[in-house]
């Protein structure tokens, strides 16, 4: 590999850089997705502008109500220490907890792990389940995203060429909502999910009923992916086992995982594990819904 | 860890041992530990304006290179050779693949041209600049497609050309071997059998993945030859084949080993020595070749695929009579050793008495990188399939799996099919020790959710082949210290501990006044390489006999000082003992310089140490009829295993997980327990790997999880708790081993594969018969057993538990 | 191209002219020497070039030599010496947790920085922290035997005991 390196100490500048180079460089955060893309000569910027260094994108920063603003830059470790995310937001929490090892998590970052854009990322399907925003400044101004819509495809965000990621913006949770992410993969957290499914379940506690459900899945289709459908299942029900069984059945059939040769699992076992997890991660935050 | 019962009657044998026998620390423990030890990369700063190599590899498994323009690459500043096919010696050595390719690429990985530039940069872009382009061929990567007389593509069309390379057989042109062996008379031992039982088993290809990478940097010298420093084993061996495929004068190539990070076999092949020492040559430079961890997928060797079809028969009473096996080895585009699986074939044929046996390996090549020795050789995925068969055919016969084999193992004395006299066999009690420990008999506790227990065990032994000579050297000072000198390898099994535990004991010394010094051309005498297992017992003889020279010379010199006879005489720690008591100190044998002495004359001088040397070579093998494959010694000892294991299968994602391991070894004597202890450990460790999460995936004949991300080898979670593990020993003295030692680098893994199967069928009632046996694999299996039978998708049944 | 990068290693300030591109793994062994750290892999998957940087341990192949400007880094050549080794490196001796030794300079200091912040830590936490670190020569069982070792060694020393 070889770049230009540039190392911004303010967002403005970042900007500036960025306006200038466009799709020439490529923002460097924690560095453990990007540097290994350069080794392998996927990516091949020119330039590499470092914007690790800039306070202003990281931090937790709780808002009203138990909402939530986290910087970019926040590490993996930073999100997994924390006891913001051990309530009803906790999917994060565990999302960045299973990123790898320790040796990453201390380096990888919150925004790395989205901008990265590979479906298989821990942290986005929580980021989804929780009803998460992209806040992204560009040249224009600051847009907002919701994370179902951040990713286009393998390897692509909504970002142009332009923009940089700011923040995560959580809104609060409703009362009685708890939340899971879970990773499966042979060897545990040591290598990148076969699935990933996050969870957000509200449940009445005078009746039972599931008032809202967000499900999302990683590693079965281009994109993490809400399963709609699997929601809809247990929207406005008393939840009981045969019902999150369907839903899981239907988010397995929501799945659209690469029907070629995979390195890491085929089509009918990524879809036999999206049912198996799904359930457990229903299961898991509803359980954790009931006992706030 | 807690050793057998058995150890105490080799430990009263041998109680007035000080050194051997110990769990003596590893004498490069600490500088491995301090971060000095050097590697072969560590190595690079000693080199100012060292070479980076970069190498072009044929993206496709079979091609026919059409243009190879590298004229923009040599043009590229900083670039110092650019090199192809054509630069390469036409020669070919069976332990090295053809350093480049030159027509044709045949396999996805293969060189096709490589660069030595002044940084890895330049060398990157000059590999980006050479123009290629290829005709992709037809190519096979099924091994009984290949075999065919009309195969989907041939491999190498000179397969039978090379000079000690592999028997051409006119059978079919990928072919590199056929072994028969035709024991006793089969059609009537299966016409007596009451019991039946065919499989067919296979084994997939998989990586050594020892954590550092090939690694060679090869310095031209003023008088035209060179000097390498690899990790390479052998470094005899390798210094043979640069002379040779260079036509360098032998006086003028050195070879040397720093510490070699981990080999299982990899290092035998030379895929880094040859090109390096083409690119040193040609810049008269010094150059660095390490591969990157993609290359050690593609480009080095990895474990033979091996198919198995097997059919057994026996009698009600269990007694076996009769097997006929076809063994199928995948070589890969390989045309070196190993290639008629006959290597694989005797894990079939050294632990059971079967009278009657009938047997065909076939060594074939395809289009995948080349294959050959890893821990265990061939034996692994042989007893893969035969002791997997031995668990089915103990529950067809309802008879407990220890009884069975009990029934039908070989006993000292007896003759195997090859017709092999059986010296040493502690294999059953191995076997039965797991199985007391893993409480075999006694079914497991389920637990609620969806992780189902069961149990299961095997036992096998892997051959030590006869081969090899191996030289040593002390150095006794008139201090008493002791230097030891020898060429084997040492890629971290321990072999330089072992052999200063030897010195030690010889001279009666503490093992820090004894020096190691291993692994250099120049300074250490020859020796072949680690393989095998049989370090500990080639070298471990050879330094013996070594260390008697130098004692004898010592003895014979004191004796006419002391007027005494050499046998009152003994050499303790630098004493010489009269009848116990000490007479005379070293040093006194040693005449201090003096101008007015003869000192050409004979005797020691100070200054100048005694020198022993000693030689050891096994007996070798008797040539086998070609048509019986029958002779009286085609091997020689055997290291023998038994592994115990129970595990937890989920039933609904297909994991296994291994909850307890036990583990026996018979290595004759343990020279180093705690080491022992380690190799067993660590086997255990690889082989849960190569049985439940390791295979090469191929996308189009390319091999496309070339990372340790998602090459799956095993993590500190993938091995159960310290408390859950345990080893044992259950040695059976070698008669000419060093104190009765064999060897025991590679019994371990042979026999976890089986013993896991056994498990998983026991928690669930699946046969597997493929590895890896991953939770894709497992959960098919139960989904089709599920689909069978929709009761049978409860926990083990009763008779399973009655085992 | 170069730039001047400064930072302290093993306790001593150091500065380095290198390209932006180079890592602080290559950094660490060709221009500062110090080849403990290891390359096993292409992409931070076997540990093997675990150093610790502010207290955390960091695979030293995925940071590049600018991101280490003005931190402090500790290699498996400054955490002891022949005369004063760190319990874990004695651990590791007495314990046979060596074998080939190429795992285990960043072994040790992955199981330092754990020890660091959990100075109690479990089989358990030893074996859900280290597994970013490969060994393909021991079986993990005797690293995570001197591991306890160590940790225990560490505590007594933390209570004052002998």
């Amino acid at each position: 590999m070889k770049f230009e390196f540039l190392e911004p100490t303010s967002i403005a500048e970042a900007l500036s850089m960025l306006s200038h180079y466009r799709e020439r460089a490529k923002i460097l955060a924690g560095g453990t997705d990007l540097i290994v893309q350069m080794k392998q000569g996927v990516l091949k910027p020119d330039v590499v502008i470092h914007v690790g260094r800039i306070e202003e994108l990281g931090g937790i920063h709780p808002e009203s109500a138990g909402g939530l603003r986290i910087g970019t830059l926040t590490t993996m470790r930073t999100l997994e220490k924390t006891s913001l995310l051990q309530g009803p937001l906790r999917a994060l929490g565990e999302g960045a907890t299973q990123v790898s090892c320790p040796q990453i998590r201390n380096v990888a970052t919150l925004g790395g792990n989205s901008c990265n854009g590979i479906p298989s990322a821990d942290t986005v399907p929580a980021l989804i389940a929780l009803n998460a925003r992209a806040l992204i400044a560009g040249p224009k101004g600051k847009r907002s995203v919701p994370m179902e819509n951040f990713h286009r495809g393998p390897g692509q965000t909504v970002l142009e060429t332009d923009e940089l990621l700011l923040e995560f913006e959580i809104p609060p949770p409703h009362p009685f909502t708890g939340s899971s992410y879970f990773k499966y993969s042979p060897r545990g957290t040591s290598e990148l999910a076969v699935v990933g499914v996050a969870a957000s379940i509200t449940v009445d506690p005078k009746d039972g009923v599931c008032r809202d459900a967000r499900i999302a899945l990683g590693a079965c289709a281009p994109t993490p992916l809400r399963a709609m459908g699997a929601e809809t299942i247990l929207l406005g029900n008393r939840l009981n086992d045969r019902l999150i069984a369907q839903a899981a059945d239907q988010a397995s059939r929501e799945a659209r995982p690469n029907p070629g040769v995979s390195v890491r699992a085929s089509a009918w076992y990524r879809r036999a594990m999206v049912r198996v997890f799904t359930r457990h991660a229903i299961e898991v935050a509803w359980r954790r819904a009931s006992k706030p | 860890m807690n050793h057998g019962a058995n150890r105490s009657s080799s430990e009263s044998s041998c109680s007035s041992l000080k050194v051997v026998g110990k769990s003596v620390p590893r004498v490069d423990a600490l500088d491995k530990v301090l971060g000095r030890a050097r590697f072969t990369a560590d190595l690079r700063r000693n080199f100012p304006g060292l070479l980076s190599i970069r190498t072009l590899r044929s993206p496709y498994a079979h091609a026919r290179i059409v243009k190879l323009d590298t004229s923009k690459a040599e043009r590229l500043p900083g670039v110092r050779a650019v090199v192809t096919g054509k630069d390469c010696p036409e020669k070919i050595h069976s332990r090295a693949p053809r350093i480049l390719a030159l027509d044709k690429a045949i396999w996805a990985g293969e060189g096709v041209a490589a660069v030595a530039a002044e940084t890895p940069e330049i060398a990157e872009e000059a590999i980006a600049r050479i123009d290629v382009v290829y005709e992709e061929l037809p190519y096979v990567l099924d091994p009984e497609e290949a075999m065919k007389p009309n195969p989907p593509a041939v491999v190498d069309p000179k397969l039978g050309q090379y000079p000690a390379g592999p028997l051409f057989t006119p059978e079919a042109p990928n072919i590199s071997g056929h072994y028969k062996l035709r024991a006793g008379d089969i059609a009537k031992g299966f016409a007596e059998s009451d019991v039946i039982l065919e499989n067919r088993f296979s084994t997939c290809r998989i990586s050594h993945s020892q954590l550092e990478p090939a690694s060679c940097i090869a310095r031209y010298e003023p008088d035209g030859g060179v000097t390498l420093w690899t990790n390479g084993q052998g470094v005899y061996v390798i210094k043979g084949i640069i002379s040779d495929l260079f036509d360098l004068p032998m006086a003028k190539v050195r070879v040397i080993n720093p510490y070699q990070g981990g080999s299982f076999g990899s290092r035998l092949r030379h895929y880094v020595e040859p090109l390096a020492t083409l690119l040193a040559l040609r810049t008269k430079g010094t150059v660095d070749l390490t591969f990157s961890r993609e290359e050690m997928y593609l480009a080095a060797s990895t474990r033979l695929p091996v198919i198995v079809y097997i059919k057994t028969g026996a009698k009600r009473d269990g007694t076996l009579l009769a097997q006929e096996m076809k063994i199928i080895v995948d070589n890969g585009a390989s045309y070196a050793a190993v290639q008629d699986g006959r290597l694989a074939a005797s894990g079939a044929v050294c632990v059971y008495r079967i009278p009657n046996f009938f047997l065909d390996s076939y060594g074939v090549n395809t289009n995948t990188p080349w294959a050959g020795a890893y821990r265990g050789l061939g034996t692994t995925q042989v007893v893969w399939a035969v002791e997997s068969q031995m668990d089915m055919l103990a529950e067809k016969l309802g008879m407990d799996p220890v009884e069975l084999r009990r029934k039908n193992v070989l006993r000292k004395g007896e003759k195997n099919a090859y017709g092999e006299v059986i010296q040493s066999i502690g294999v059953m009690q191995c076997l039965e020790r797991v199985a007391e420990e893993i409480q075999l008999h006694t079914p497991p506790i389920q637990e609620p959710g969806p992780w189902r227990r069961g149990k299961g065990v095997a036992m096998a032994g892997k051959q030590n082949t006869p081969r090899g000579r191996s030289e040593a050297e002390v150095l006794v000072h008139e201090d008493a210290t002791v230097e030891v000198r020898y060429s084997a390898d040492e890629q971290g099994m321990g072999s330089e501990t072992v052999m200063a535990q030897i010195a030690a004991e010889e001279f009666s010394l503490p093992i820090e006044k004894v020096r190691i010094r291993r692994g250099d051309t120049e300074r250490t005498p020859y020796d072949t390489f680690s393989a095998s297992s049989f370090t500990t017992y080639n070298t471990g003889n050879a330094l013996r006999r070594a260390c008697r020279d130098a004692i004898r010379q010592i003895l014979e010199a004191a004796s006419q000082k002391l007027e005494a006879k050499v046998e009152d005489l003994r050499l303790v720690d630098g004493q010489i003992m009269v009848r116990g008591s000490p007479a005379l100190p070293l040093g006194d044998l040693f005449a201090p310089f003096s101008m007015f002495t003869d000192q050409g004359a004979g005797g020691f001088k100070k200054g100048s140490p005694v020198r022993g040397h000693g030689v050891f070579a096994p007996a070798p093998a008797v040539p086998w009829d070609p048509e019986t494959g029958l002779t009286p010694r085609m091997w020689n000892w055997f290291q023998y295993n038994a592994c115990g294991v129970e595990v937890a299968v989920n039933v609904e994602t297909g994991e296994i997980r291994i909850l307890r391991g036990v583990l026996a070894a018979d290595m004759g004597f343990p020279i180093n327990p705690k080491m022992c202890e380690g190799q067993m450990e660590g086997g255990f460790g690889m082989a849960i790997g190569a049985t439940i999460l390791e295979e090469y995936i191929y996308r189009n004949g390319v091999m496309i999880n070339r990372s340790f991300g998602n090459y799956r080898i095993p993590t500190f979670r993938q091995l159960p708790p310290r408390s859950h593990l345990k080893t044992f020993f259950a040695p059976d003295p070698l008669p000419d081993g060093p104190w009765g030692a064999k060897g025991i680098g590679e019994a371990t893994m042979i026999t976890v594969a089986p013993a896991i199967a056994s498990a998983v069928y026991n928690a669930v009632g699946v046969r597997l018969r493929d590895l890896p046996l991953s939770p894709e694999r497992v959960l098919r299996a139960l989904a089709q057993k599920q689909s069978e039978s929709p009761s049978a998708g409860r926990r083990a049944t009763e008779e399973d538990s009655n085992r | 191209m170069k730039q001047k990068i400064q930072f302290e290693v093993n306790g001593r300030s150091e500065e380095v002219y290198v390209e932006p591109w180079k890592t602080l793994l290559e950094v660490l062994r060709e221009d500062l020497g110090l080849t403990g750290a290891k390359q096993g892999c292409d992409d931070g998957n076997c540990g093997a070039c675990t150093v610790i940087v502010d207290g955390r341990a960091i695979k030293s192949c995925l940071v590049l030599a600018p991101q280490a400007r003005g931190k402090k880094i500790l290699t498996i050549e400054g955490l002891g010496s022949e005369e004063h080794l760190h319990p874990l490196q004695k651990a590791f001796i007495d314990h046979f947790a060596v074998q080939c030794g190429y795992c285990t300079p960043g072994m040790i200091l992955a199981a330092k920085a754990l020890l660091d912040e959990n100075p109690e830590a479990t089989e358990e936490d030893i074996r859900e922290n280290l597994h970013g670190n490969i060994c393909r020569c021991t079986g993990y069982a005797k690293i995570v035997e001197a591991i306890e070792a160590a940790r225990d060694d560490l505590l007594k020393k933390r209570m004052g005991k002998p």
